[in-house]
């Protein structure tokens, strides 16, 4: 029996742009066991609900992550107003669906640079991220940000859009879309990633559902799950199927990625074209009784916002399940058996955000 | 306004791995575990699945002494949220297939979502 040596990788590496520690166990070059810690930046933010009255809390929402910061404030607006049975005005609703789906693109195309980087593709890694600014700068424009927007809450959102930025974003999204199409094209057909990146990291269909893994990397297994489905924000009126491969490798949750920023890209184009004038919020009185789970598709996969209320105006308890917390027992399993070399792309391919996992 | 009904099946702590193992049977995905603090010094543990875009939550309330069974022998990836409810709460949990004992956390606080929560005797600040 080859003898075994454990490598630590993490919590500082450069792949990482989070802290998150794996025991590695070697024999050889191959990787027989990974054992990860977390817990470096806990912040104990569900505990400050107990601070912070349900208004004031959508401003800490957003903060647990600085990638989707968008969509947790979407996501914890959504569990009040489930809570307090508020119905949002439409326009609202459909402009929060714009805002998710930029959240996406900026997200994805940010994880592609960093995958590119991982595999010391550099000229991709900056290339990617050149897109990225376009997708940023409107954000800013339209929703109030580039990175924590306070677009979202309770009872609706805070800024509009207007009518001649709606038709800029149109126009700009044929650009980007042909800027996306070419960079993509290297991500899947390029020899040097494909042979970095096709049977490394294998996670089969039937162990991502076990796993209960999330997003994009339950979906690179062919498991058709896309939380959008249920039908929150303007969703159910919207046209999308979720994306699937089949490979379970890492060139499989690439290739989802790549065919999710053009369907965001459509689902923006739908939204744009069908959004009705209006208010764009409801004036919320009363405070929030009961309990309710609010579940979003973020650019990670699925995130759970629970709440519960006991008629104060402080939330009784606040919950998150995020993502990539779902994804570090896939993860786990995806290193078992793996070469050493190839640990940083398959850490990588999940798109590990350990801020959300931390919260 | 509420996306979707979230029904809540209330179960007994000696019922809880069959009625899990009846729900994996079923086909249905762990989506999460949580565990609440509530009234009278109680926990509140749900265990929530999805089938199809439907959700469900298992729920059971024990006390602060309790024990209650793992699940990870029937979704081996529960072990995340198991060692999180222990560590949060301080729920005695038997028999967590990857058990951090207390160290999945860098906290300053015992338990700190517990019912009567420690300070101080961390057993898991590296720097103590």
């Amino acid at each position: 029996m080859p003898k075994q040596i454990i490598i630590p990788f993490g919590p500082q590496h450069p792949v990482l742009p989070e802290p998150i520690h794996l025991d590695l166990v070697l024999e050889d070059e191959k990787v027989v066991e990974a054992i990860p810690s977390i817990g470096y930046i806990h912040r104990g933010l569900e505990k400050l609900v107990e601070k912070r009255d349900y208004n004031q809390y959508i401003y800490i929402a957003e903060r647990i992550c600085g990638i989707c910061s968008f969509i947790h404030g979407l996501s914890y607006a959504q569990a009040v107003e489930g809570l307090m049975d508020i119905e949002v005005p439409e326009r609202a609703v459909y402009l929060r669906t714009i805002g998710s789906e930029y959240s996406r693109l900026h997200s994805h195309l940010l994880w592609l640079g960093c995958f590119a980087d991982s595999m010391g593709f550099e000229s991709l890694f900056m290339n990617t991220w050149r897109i990225r600014e376009h997708i940023l700068n409107r954000m800013e424009e339209s929703l109030g940000g580039r990175v924590i927007q306070g677009t979202c809450k309770v009872g609706g959102v805070r800024r509009d859009i207007d009518g001649e930025t709606l038709d800029k974003m149109i126009s700009e999204l044929a650009g980007v879309e042909k800027d996306i199409k070419e960079v993509t094209a290297t991500f899947l057909k390029d020899s040097s990633i494909r042979h970095r990146t096709k049977k490394v990291g294998i996670l089969t269909k039937k162990e991502a559902f076990d796993m209960g893994a999330a997003g994009p990397t339950m979906r690179g297994s062919g498991v058709e799950k896309d939380t959008r489905m249920i039908g929150y924000a303007a969703y159910g009126k919207i046209d999308f199927a979720p994306i699937t491969a089949s490979g379970g490798d890492c060139y499989a949750r690439c290739e989802v990625r790549v065919k999710e920023l053009h369907q965001s890209i459509d689902i923006i184009r739908q939204c744009i074209k069908k959004i009705p004038e209006g208010p764009i919020e409801v004036k919320v009185k009363a405070n929030p009784t009961g309990e309710y789970i609010s579940r979003v598709e973020q650019p990670r996969g699925e995130a759970i916002h629970y709440v519960r209320g006991n008629g104060t105006k402080n939330l009784e308890r606040f919950r998150v399940r995020t993502p990539t917390f779902a994804n570090i027992p896939p993860l786990v399993k995806m290193l078992g058996g793996c070469d050493l070399a190839d640990v940083p792309v398959i850490v990588l391919s999940i798109d590990p955000c350990i801020s959300c996992t931390e919260r | 306004m509420r996306v979707e009904e979230q029904p809540v099946i209330r179960v007994e702590v000696k019922d809880l791995l069959r009625k899990v193992e009846e729900l994996r049977d079923e086909g249905c995905r762990l989506v999460q575990m949580h565990c609440t603090k509530v009234a009278d010094d109680n926990y509140e543990i749900n265990y929530s699945f999805d089938k199809d875009y439907k959700f469900q939550t298992l729920r059971m309330n024990i006390t602060p002494e309790n024990q209650i069974p793992s699940i990870t022998g029937i979704y081996w990836a529960a072990f995340l949220y198991e060692n999180e409810i222990h560590e949060l709460f301080g729920v005695g949990i038997k028999g967590i297939n990857v058990d951090f004992k207390g160290t999945l956390y860098k906290k300053k606080m015992k338990n700190p979502f517990a019912v009567s929560p420690v300070k101080g005797g961390e057993e898991t600040c590296p720097s103590k």
